[in-house]
């Protein structure tokens, strides 16, 4: 049971976060969301599948760390010294994963007789990350932030920021019909075969047939280049088949 | 000009407490007399060095070198940009050697260590060498900051710190002008960056004052007064103070004991001052005069003036803080602060 509270520095004064990754911590999942405010980083390192939410009908980003359900081919037990994240081998987390036990609440304040929306973190203490013995703290001595409570600020940021930036840049693919489905055909090295279906990626047939007029709104609004980071990030299909190809090798399914 | 009065017969272990609360200075003559760094120098200026080495661990720390044209005075640049001497990591033992090295040359540039914490490179020294400052145990205090301060004939230009302060002279000679704080704006600060060490200085050039161009430098030099210290005296400088210290044989060391008897997690009284920059100095004449009350009733007179007359569990921020209110005024200072 999820219990949520407004993180502040008398509460959660002696709490330590765990920022580390593994399956017993919830990570091993094989996909989550992800935001235009961060696709330069992730298609470094995943592919980058589009949807259509069945229950909202609004477009998602989705992002890949394995090919069949729960599997995270990211997640290591071997922490070697130049790895950035404890437990997973990339040089990148995706926001939703990093931000570990923490989210973006809403507060409401009127100020001079108006409603503004405050954007203020909160943290599910019951997350298993949350509460252990020899993580990270969150305040500095005195009660100012810790370094490790700054950077999960910046992660919740570009959740925040990237919800709406990322309903807008569907809006736009959809208005150039940029989006058509794909269907990934996979064949393993033991002969094992793999169909995933339902997704769509950016044409790159339709994105070069572009009129001028076009390329320079999505250039304006910064599109053009979330396009082609998701035309790019298709190429770490190839790199997932890969792990999973020498994960079968070793014998570890 | 006065001189700053001076008590005898005061050792290092019975510095009489009255006399360190009373915020005024006084020279406690010979008061470290007795100490093995002071009976060393007056062997010789090389026994004194040598027996600061035989503590040395080897850690790098900031060397100050000066121009031989400044005549060790630390100062700034034609417009008050930039400091007009360069500082560099360095060693201890070089720079002492360096020192002794420059005593028979002319030209030579001149060297300063200024306020180098003693625990983290000259392990052991402060247990040979010790004072015990009489505080009353506070369980939120700092505890003293014992720092060690080396260099040639080298002028440290006026300023204040925030801290109460024992300065012993250990070797060499070291005169000590000093200005009650109420001199301020007679002794015209300069700029709150970059500063020499962290603190703001006058802009007066005390050996050739510019009268013309600080008028009221006058008025601060009928307040002034003059502690001549030499090895085993010590001056006590209440926190607050401006002081002026000039460093005036070739070979100079001096010892200082900081102390503030203020919680640790208030924050320094400068932050409240850029704050008051942000929120107050740049608004109408009229506000700014109301501002003075405000602070008076809240800040200046003390928590009762603003709280008394408000029930215990209505006074929030109004009680003098703890540890907890303390946390919560700094997280709602961040909060109200980052946008």
């Amino acid at each position: 049971m999820q219990k949520i509270e407004v993180l502040n520095n008398i509460t959660h004064e002696h709490l330590r976060v765990n920022p580390g990754f593994s399956t017993a911590l919830g990570d091993g999942v094989v996909s989550t969301l992800t935001y235009v405010t961060e696709f330069s980083d992730v298609q470094k390192e995943y592919p980058i599948l589009c949807r259509k939410n069945p229950d909202t009908g609004e477009y998602q980003a989705v992002v890949f760390f394995g090919l069949q359900k729960d599997e995270n081919l990211f997640l290591t037990t071997v922490d070697s010294a130049n790895q950035r994240y404890i437990g997973w081998h990339a040089d990148y987390v995706p926001a939703v994963i990093a931000r570990g036990p923490f989210s973006i609440g809403i507060q409401r304040e009127i100020v001079n007789g108006s409603e503004i929306h405050k954007p203020i973190v909160h943290i599910d203490i019951n997350h298993p990350k949350a509460a252990a013995d020899d993580g990270k703290v969150l305040f500095l001595e005195s009660g100012g932030h810790s370094p490790y409570l700054n950077y999960i600020s910046k992660i919740l940021d570009i959740i925040n920021n990237g919800i709406h930036l990322t309903k807008k840049m569907f809006d736009a693919f959809s208005r150039h019909q940029l989006l058509e489905d794909v269907v990934l055909d996979i064949e393993f090295q033991n002969q094992e075969k793999l169909k995933i279906a339902g997704f769509e990626t950016i044409s790159v047939d339709k994105l070069s047939r572009l009129n001028g007029e076009a390329l320079e709104e999505l250039n304006k609004e910064g599109f053009l280049q979330a396009a082609y980071l998701i035309v790019a990030s298709m190429s770490n299909i190839r790199k997932l088949i890969d792990l999973k190809n020498r994960k079968l090798l070793a014998g570890d399914k | 000009m006065k001189k700053t009065t001076i008590l005898h017969g005061i050792g290092p272990s019975n510095i009489p407490e009255n006399v360190i609360s009373s915020a005024k200075p006084v020279v406690f003559k010979q008061l470290v007399g007795e100490w093995p760094m002071v009976k060393a120098g007056q062997d010789s200026d090389r026994a004194s060095v040598e027996y600061l080495k035989s503590f040395y661990n080897g850690n790098p720390t900031i060397v100050c070198k000066i121009p031989a044209e400044n005549n060790g005075r630390m100062f700034y640049n034609e417009n008050c940009t930039r400091l007009d001497y360069e500082s560099f990591k360095g060693r201890i033992d070089e720079t002492l050697d360096a020192i002794l090295d420059g005593i028979h040359q002319t030209d030579s540039p001149a060297y300063y260590i200024a306020s180098n914490i003693i625990d983290t490179h000259l392990p052991g020294f402060n247990e040979k060498n010790n004072l015990v400052i009489p505080r009353e145990p506070h369980t939120d205090a700092m505890s003293d900051r014992v720092s060690i301060w080396i260099g040639g004939a080298t002028t440290a230009t006026c300023h204040f710190d925030a801290l109460d302060n024992i300065a012993c002279c250990v070797a060499g000679r070291r005169r000590f002008t000093l200005f009650p704080p109420n001199q301020i704006s007679n002794l015209y600060p300069g700029p709150l960056e970059p500063t020499p060490g962290g603190q703001v200085i006058s802009l007066v050039d005390f050996k050739n004052p510019n009268f013309e161009k600080f008028p009221r430098f006058k008025d601060a030099l009928l307040t002034a007064q003059v502690a001549d210290l030499e090895p085993g005296d010590a001056l006590y400088i209440p926190s607050m103070w401006w002081h002026h210290v000039e460093s005036i044989e070739p070979y100079n060391v001096l010892i200082n004991y900081w102390w503030e008897d203020a919680p640790f997690f208030l924050t320094s009284g400068m932050n409240a001052l850029y704050m008051a920059m942000l929120g107050i100095r740049d608004k109408s004449a009229h506000e700014r005069e109301a501002w003075k009350h405000v602070f008076d009733h809240y800040i200046f007179d003390g928590p009762e003036k603003s709280n008394s007359y408000i029930p215990s569990d209505a006074r929030g921020f109004l009680h003098t803080l703890d540890r907890l209110g303390g946390r919560k005024l700094r997280a709602l200072l961040i909060n109200k602060l980052n946008r």
